[in-house]
């Protein structure tokens, strides 16, 4: 089974994909670290970045084995640079 | 306490209202600002952009944290969006405590974590283009897809042909 998670992306991320969300189909149940492996794999331009880029779930910084389901905010934070 | 990502100027004057009050002895101030060069690079705006929901409630669980490990502090941050020329105010970060050694060591630590966290980010633009900051010195960071080995001829043996 799989499920369609929208992906919100920022700064370098957004002109990288050329949009600011994307949608991508991963197999349920799905994890923030599944989110991060599905974008570079369908966006091959972020794929030197894996690391670089953190995953945020409903407005809070994610780990790896966090879950992700349908409905959440998900967003794709490259590293900050704020101040 | 006020927390805010904003396309509007900064005020010094609200930034240090939302943090004063009769048991504040003390109120630092901080305020970061558009510089002219960065790393050698000289740099004539800044674009910023946020993650604003996100960024006002990262805010507000850094200075749950500060708050947690300085009594009788009160914090606030304004973060500035849009395009920023040179000498434009680009974060407003205050802190009050009953005394300065309080205040100062919240400000400090509130404009560090602010930096770190905070989903806010910059964009130069300078005589060499536009750039990310941060973004070309994250790459293949620990990458979980090298694309090392070009078979058996390491590219350092390049060097020693021709010429």
């Amino acid at each position: 089974m799989t499920q369609t998670i929208t992906v919100l992306l920022f700064a370098a991320a957004r002109e990288t994909v050329g949009s600011a969300e994307t949608t991508l189909s991963l197999a349920a149940p799905a994890t923030a670290r599944a989110v991060l492996d599905a974008l570079t794999e369908a966006h091959p331009g972020l794929r030197g970045y894996h690391r670089a880029m953190r995953v945020a779930i409903n407005g809070a910084y994610a780990r790896d084995d966090d879950p992700v389901a349908a409905g959440d905010e998900v967003a794709i934070i490259p590293p900050v640079a704020g101040g | 306490m006020s927390f805010s990502v904003t396309d509007k100027p900064l005020s010094l004057d609200q930034a240090f209202a939302a943090v004063a009050h009769p048991g504040a002895g003390a109120v630092v101030l901080f305020v970061g600002m558009v510089r002219d060069e960065n790393l050698g690079r000289s740099v004539v705006r800044l674009d910023y952009e946020a993650y604003p929901s996100m960024a006002v409630r990262e805010m507000q669980r850094i200075a749950d944290e500060i708050e947690a490990r300085y009594a009788g502090v009160r914090l606030s941050v304004a973060h500035r969006v849009g395009t920023l020329e040179v000498g434009a105010l680009a974060v407003l970060c205050a802190a009050s405590a009953p005394h300065r050694g309080e205040a100062f060591a919240a400000c400090r630590a509130l404009i560090d974590a602010v930096k770190a966290r905070v989903p806010v980010w910059k964009r130069e633009w300078g005589h060499e283009g536009p750039y990310w900051v941060g973004w070309e010195d994250a790459r293949c960071l620990g990458d979980d897809h090298p694309e090392h080995g070009h078979g058996a001829h390491p590219g350092h043996e390049k060097a020693s042909h021709g010429l």
